[in-house]
């Protein structure tokens, strides 16, 4: 990273560093406000507090300025994406000078603790899942839409299908493993384990598994052999974009579903913790 | 590849639109309208040309298609119709709007419940605070918002705070305000800010190695080197910090609390805290003892071994170390001392005139005795110049002959200056002549006169301590016989302090007596004798005062009662003066008498010297007390009806009468706590008791107290009370307040209901063996440190690396509380309290 900094930085490394100067020089100067506070016997809470519900706010408008993309005034979207991924980051600084780094003792205040560390923290993976899986699946052989993988494992499912009805028609051993491997791996979804934790493990035992056949079929039916083998691994690579593009798009579900409940409780605190403030006024 | 195998791999997607194409092989470029119907009819949609209709597939379709549209203009590919299906992106909306209304849901849910407080409460309650959830309106015992609605919250967040009129502190102040004054609670430290800058300004002066920055004069804090201005309010939440759970110890506060305020910062006890420049030895000690003197030379030529458990004990909280009592510690070596050379201490004496010098300055004193007229000389007793100070005609003249008068500094050639004594002399028998009619009455009368304010009965009483009015009035007989006629021909408008008729005269005998028109004593018949009175051996409250237990040498209802003699043979009346007796302490404890050695007296006072008049003989196991008359105003002579007098006429009643009395001055003479009046040098005193003596004491507090009033006649009582050989030599031990006329008579401690700003208890301390060695710490520094009246220690300063070899990182507690309050009371005067070890 040192090295990429200093030697030649492109635009994405400085626009981090920058990103990341700004983002440290704000906590400092919040961390520089509250230790005054602490010092002073002032609740450094209210500080802290104004600053992370002004931050939910501003979090949450990235969303409306999605649906406000017309208005040119408002910035390009990627500026706000920058904004909110460091912004993001930064109010977990200060939730934690909020909280005092420790569990909160209050009902009302856990709930929105986990609110908050359900937003946030699916934020994070959603940063990291946007960081690092797009480069898992462009390496693989295809990129289909999300929204397309079902249709294309039917169509692999009856390519595999055409292939033995036509091909093979009369070799019994393909046909014996296709009914009895293949097609539920072809027709069949993947389980939850698969989705959680996806592996090559299934296709890479049912590509050995025809392998095996090979021995068995005439040199005029392998060329079906190689064609089911190489459906078997498309449809892994489908599986897997699916996967793995299920996790870039589930933790938005729980970051988006989340935050406004979050907003809501946070208010709430606010103004109850104004409200039955200890003090002198 | 899957192109590769010569299928499209995607159609038109609309991930942003709430439905999506429910074809489950192939997505149609026209997808689902906004109400999620299907749209598919045909790929293309022909268009008429002159040659006939022609395809407009589109070339991600494949293009124009091989046969084309109809002849009637129908795309000849016609699409196959799906249900549409609901977008990733609307559930995840809808789960959003569930979400959100499930919360709102649930919070609505939530305030509808009585006991929502205890989930929207930021935590529970410490254990302190455990009596507020015995409370409906819990949160309203602390929170002003407590009682208002979510309305009211939302004002006051949007006022910034002026919705909700009272303050968490001031909540706090209603239950706290016991311990804690409310109009300083938010204060500093609870003090006034006067005060907090006298003890800051004590403390710099007190501390010269801490290094406090120069800031605002007198201020202890300074916005500039500190995070908060020392002068802003604090709030109680500041440091409480409250609903942090059940075990919460609210009293337990960082370091950093305390240096929110002050400019010194430290890190650690041991490192940074400054070593003591005074503790413990700064604080006014109210018994002055000279630890050095005793332990390396008293205790030494008495051969004894000076141990510090023999005088000083443990209180039961183990706290403090408690002195012992004068009795049980001091007395065995100091009060024979005490006793020596207090032949009494004269309250009244007639001094010697010069009768030559008065009518050469064209003056008259009347009558005097024969024997005290020569020169001018004798001494002006202390008390009694401080009560002639009262007297109009004497206080002038006093004031011109100085401060330090005495008789036989007077000139006899200067006129002026016998003028002044002759008219100090009228106040002295206008003085006999008060205290023979009104007795005790004239010290209240004259005080309160002098110091401006009402002396109580208690005082009085202290004051005049075993006062016998009969000596008086034998006194006046006896030195002055003719002085009632000459106050009443020299001040015919004298009125008695106590009564306000005129007197009245009256003859017995051949003398002409002043008795009051009304009154209780000498309105009475004179010069009778009674039998009861005769058949009380007066002598026997000398006898009862040995052999009773000191304690109880005399009781507060005993009355005294001595027959007086006034005019010879002449045996008509007795006078019963009542005398009350009151030697106790303010707080009702009697202090202990000094026992006199038993001599061979006993039988002397065994025999009642008056019996020989008495036509009655006295009843056997007649208890002592006041006549029965006194109480049921029934005579008890007619009572008594004993038809065989033993009235023995023979006796010349006179002359036995002399004899016995001189025997009996002579006796009472010699009795401690007693007055006696001495013919010889016509004065009357008071002997002493020794250690705690009430009469002592009291007139030491009236000198003290003139002073502090400024009552210069009372300079010369003071300079007496306070020389080294004053009567009891109280100051040689006791100190009293600078400030205040309060005399420290009982040592002080440390108020323990009442915290310091340092604190010290010696119980967790002295649990080690070696710590029972109270020299482990408090080491003697080897030379005397009495310095006058205020006293201070003669140990040396304790040093910090004595509490620093425990109190260290890994060792005992070092915080700033461990020795430090915060809370301190702003009546300083307050932190001590006096008490005696308990017996």
């Amino acid at each position: 990273m040192m090295n990429r900094l200093i030697s030649k930085p492109n635009r994405l490394t400085r626009r981090r560093a920058i990103n990341a100067l700004l983002l440290g020089i704000a906590l400092f100067g919040i961390a520089a406000v509250v230790n005054r506070f602490e010092r002073a016997l002032m609740p450094s809470a209210f500080v802290t507090g104004i600053v992370l519900w002004l931050s939910l706010c501003f979090l949450a408008a990235f969303n409306l300025r999605k649906k406000l993309s017309f208005l040119p005034c408002l910035g390009t979207s990627a500026f706000w994406m920058q904004a909110h991924i460091y912004t993001g980051l930064g109010t977990f600084a200060v939730f934690g000078l909020h909280v005092g780094w420790r569990v909160p003792d209050g009902g009302l205040e856990r709930v929105l603790a986990a609110l908050y560390l359900c937003v946030g923290g699916s934020g994070i993976y959603g940063l990291y899942a946007t960081r690092t899986i797009p480069k898992k699946l462009t390496q693989l052989r295809t990129e289909p839409i999300f929204e397309s993988i079902p249709r294309l494992r039917t169509h692999i499912a009856k390519e595999a299908l055409a292939i033995i009805e036509s091909q093979v028609e009369h070799n019994q051993v393909l046909r014996a493993l296709y009914y009895r491997q293949l097609r539920p791996f072809f027709e069949n979804r993947r389980t939850l384990a698969y989705v959680i934790a996806p592996s090559a493990r299934q296709a890479r035992l049912l590509v050995n598994e025809i392998h095996k056949q090979d021995r068995y079929l005439a040199v005029a039916d392998r060329d079906a052999s190689k064609k089911l083998a190489q459906l078997v691994r498309e449809r892994d690579d489908l599986d897997y974009h699916g996967a793995m593009q299920g996790r870039l798009k589930s933790w938005l579900i729980l970051h988006v579903a989340c935050t406004y409940s979050l907003l809501i409780i946070a208010t709430l605190h606010g103004v109850m913790a104004h409200a039955f403030a200890g003090g002198l006024r | 590849m899957i192109h590769n195998l010569g299928k499209p791999a995607t159609g038109y997607y609309r991930p942003n639109q709430n439905w999506q194409c429910g074809n489950a092989c192939h997505s149609c470029h026209f997808g689902p309208s906004d109400k999620g119907e299907c749209q598919a009819v045909a790929e293309c949609n022909p268009i008429a040309t002159e040659t006939g209709w022609k395809c407009t597939r589109t070339p991600l379709l494949g293009g124009p298609c091989d046969d084309g549209p109809s002849d009637s203009g129908v795309c000849g590919c016609a699409m196959r119709h799906c249900n549409p299906l609901r977008s990733l992106r609307w559930w995840r909306g809808r789960l959003t709007a569930a979400v959100t209304i499930a919360t709102i849901g649930a919070l609505v849910l939530l305030f509808s419940r009585p006991n929502a407080n205890q989930f929207l409460a930021p935590g529970p309650l410490s254990g302190s605070h455990a009596q507020v959830l015995v409370d409906e309106q819990r949160c309203a015992a602390c929170h002003g918002a407590g009682g208002t609605g979510p309305l009211a919250w939302i004002a006051d967040t949007l006022s910034g705070g002026r919705a909700i009129p009272h303050s968490q502190s001031d909540l706090c102040i209603v239950c706290h305000k016991e311990k804690i004054d409310s109009a300083l609670a938010t204060n500093p430290h609870n003090l006034s800010f006067d005060l907090l800058a006298e003890m800051t300004k004590k403390a710099q002066s007190a501390s010269p190695n801490v290094h406090v920055t120069s800031g605002i004069s007198g201020q202890l804090f300074n916005s500039r080197t500190t995070a908060r201005d020392g002068h802003a309010p604090i709030a109680c939440s500041a440091c409480h910090r409250e609903h942090h759970g059940h075990d919460n110890d609210l009293k337990q506060l960082s370091d950093r609390s305390c240096q929110a305020c002050h400019r010194q910062q430290f890190n650690h006890f041991a490192s940074d805290h400054p070593d003591f420049s005074n503790w413990p030895v700064a604080r006014d000690r109210s018994i002055k003892f000279n630890h050095n003197s005793h332990a390396f030379k008293h205790f030494i030529e008495q051969n004894k071994s000076f141990d510090c458990n023999s005088c000083h004990q443990r209180d039961p909280s183990g706290d403090l170390q408690l002195l012992g009592t004068f009795e049980n510690t001091c007395a065995e070596c100091h009060q024979p001392s005490m006793m020596q050379g207090s032949g009494g201490w004269t309250f009244f004496s007639l001094p010697m005139i010069d009768h030559d010098a008065i009518r050469g300055a064209s003056s008259a004193i009347g009558e005097w005795p024969a024997a005290a007229t020569g020169d001018f000389d004798g001494e002006l007793p202390e008390i009694m110049r401080l009560l002639l100070a009262a007297d109009p005609k004497a206080a002038p003249a006093l004031n011109r002959l100085g401060t330090n008068f005495q008789f036989g500094d007077v000139d006899p050639d200067d006129v002026q200056q016998v003028r002044d004594v002759t008219d100090v002399l009228w106040g002295i028998k206008l003085l006999l002549w008060d205290f023979s009619v009104d007795g005790k009455e004239v010290v209240r009368t004259r005080l309160g006169a002098l110091l401006g304010n009402p002396v109580s009965d208690r005082e009085l009483n202290d004051l005049t301590v075993g006062f016998d009015q009969m000596k008086f009035l034998r006194a006046r007989l006896n030195w002055l016989p003719d002085l009632a006629n000459e106050i009443t021909l020299k001040l015919p408008n004298h009125n008695s302090p106590r009564r306000g008729s005129q007197v009245v005269h009256q003859v017995v005998g051949d003398r002409t007596l002043v008795v009051p028109e009304s009154g209780d004593v000498l309105a009475r018949p004179l010069f009778q004798f009674q039998d009861d009175v005769l058949a009380e051996n007066p002598l026997k409250k000398l006898l009862g005062d040995r052999s009773r237990n000191p304690q109880s040498a005399i009781p507060l209802a005993e009355q005294t009662q001595l027959p007086v003699v006034i005019d010879g043979g002449q045996t008509q009346n007795a006078i019963r003066i009542p005398e009350r007796i009151d030697n106790r302490y303010i707080d009702g404890s009697v202090p202990r008498q000094f026992e006199f050695p038993k001599s061979t007296d006993d039988e002397l006072l065994a025999e009642n010297p008056l019996q020989v008049f008495n036509r009655n003989p006295p009843r056997q196991n007649q208890p002592l007390g006041p006549p029965a008359s006194d109480q049921t105003g029934i005579d008890r002579a007619s009572e008594v009806a004993d038809p065989s007098p033993q009235f023995d006429s023979t006796i010349s009643s006179a002359a036995r009468i002399r004899e016995l009395e001189g025997a009996l001055v002579e006796l009472l003479r010699n009795q401690r706590g007693s007055w006696y009046q001495d013919d010889s040098t016509f004065s009357i005193s008071y002997r002493h008791t020794g250690h705690a003596d009430q009469y002592l004491r009291s007139w030491t507090e009236i000198a003290v107290k003139a002073r502090h009033l400024r009552v210069s006649a009372a300079d010369e009582l003071f300079r007496a009370m306070t020389s080294p050989t004053a009567q009891g030599q109280c100051f040689a031990c006791h100190s009293w307040a600078g400030n205040s006329a309060q005399i420290h008579w009982l040592p002080t401690y440390r108020n323990p209901a009442k915290s310091q700003i340092t604190k010290f208890s010696h119980a967790p301390h002295i649990i080690q063996p070696k710590l029972n060695d109270c020299q482990q710490c408090h080491e003697l520094s080897g030379s005397p440190a009495i310095d006058g009246i205020v006293a201070f220690s003669d140990f040396k300063v304790m040093s910090k690396a004595q509490c620093v070899s425990c109190h260290q990182p890994g060792g005992a507690e070092s915080n700033c509380t461990t020795c430090h309050s915060y809370h301190v009371h702003q009546d300083i005067q307050s932190y001590l309290i006096e008490t005696t070890t308990p017996k």
